[in-house]
């Protein structure tokens, strides 16, 4: 059988969400969370978007990473609630089509091969970063007729 | 007359012919799935050496007057059964057995489970009843794989 290839990601926790975010789509980490200093959202000129509440859960953190994407029309700052790290990993392994997902496009598959992780608390999703990007401006075209 | 398996999943005795469950496994962690209906649970390793993954549904989630089933409920039993577009992770209250003799009674379909069932909605057929008098329901993946939205 041929091997997949391998991919790095970045492992992100979303409130209850496990997710691994394509490496080369963030941009920069903006803050690695945790600690006590609290950011000041000025500093970072553009609104942040928790990306637990962009996927319909609570977010965990009182304390969140926060990542720069390269959105499709202007960069994207999201929050997420932990960072786990670098995963090396091959490439997702596809859902059934037995998941039923409203956003099936979003979600690659799952990610396994990763050493002292899989199995052990859970699967990764690994997330597809352009659907998601489509999505935080989706949100972010919602908010803005909401304004008007 | 094939045999069934009998079960509980969401307080209500059903079964499915003993040839369609692929295997029984354990509960592991669950991950949540976003944007999800609400009877999917999340997503876990199949339990078999191809290194697929299975939906893992609770029944529970098709009420939806009711609060949300819980993501995860450590060492559940999870039927794999298979359907027409892939395989469904059916998360067990409890396994009650098999029953190899039965017949077909007619009872009152709890309504959280009607769009599961095979035969809801016929007034011939709704219920069986095995030989200690249990009356069950037989559960539908056809059904199942509409209720979800996923036919």
């Amino acid at each position: 059988m041929r091997e997949r290839e391998r991919e790095r990601y970045l492992g992100a926790d979303a409130g209850p969400y496990r997710l691994a975010l394509p490496l080369s789509s963030v941009r920069q980490i903006l803050d690695v969370g945790a600690g006590d200093a609290s950011l000041d959202p000025r500093a970072l000129g553009v609104e942040p978007i928790s990306l637990a509440t962009l996927l319909g859960a609570e977010p965990t953190s009182s304390r969140p990473a926060i990542l720069l994407f390269d959105g499709t029309a202007e960069p994207v700052v999201l929050t997420c609630c932990r960072l786990r790290g670098v995963i090396d990993a091959p490439s997702p392994r596809p859902l059934p089509r037995t998941v039923a997902c409203r956003w099936p496009g979003l979600l690659r598959g799952t990610l396994d091969g990763v050493d002292g992780v899989d199995g052990i608390d859970g699967l990764i999703l690994a997330i597809d970063a352009r659907v998601l990007m489509g999505l935080v401006e989706g949100v972010a075209d919602r908010s803005r007729r909401e304004v008007l | 007359m094939q045999g069934v398996l009998v079960f509980m999943a969401a307080g209500c005795r059903l079964a499915v012919s003993v040839g369609d469950v692929l295997r029984l496994i354990v509960e592991t962690p669950v991950s949540p799935v976003p944007f999800g209906h609400r009877a999917l649970a999340g997503v876990m390793p199949a339990g078999d050496d191809s290194g697929d993954v299975v939906p893992v549904f609770d029944l529970r989630g098709l009420a939806v007057d009711a609060p949300p089933p819980p993501r995860h409920v450590p060492g559940a039993t999870i039927a794999v059964i298979p359907t027409a577009i892939g395989p469904i992770g059916l998360r067990l209250d409890r396994l009650l057995g098999t029953a190899a003799r039965y017949d077909a009674v007619f009872d009152e379909i709890p309504p959280h489970i009607a769009r599961v069932i095979d035969g809801a909605g016929r007034a011939d057929v709704g219920a069986s009843v095995d030989v200690a008098d249990h009356t069950f329901f037989f559960f539908s993946t056809d059904a199942f794989v509409a209720a979800v939205g996923l036919a």
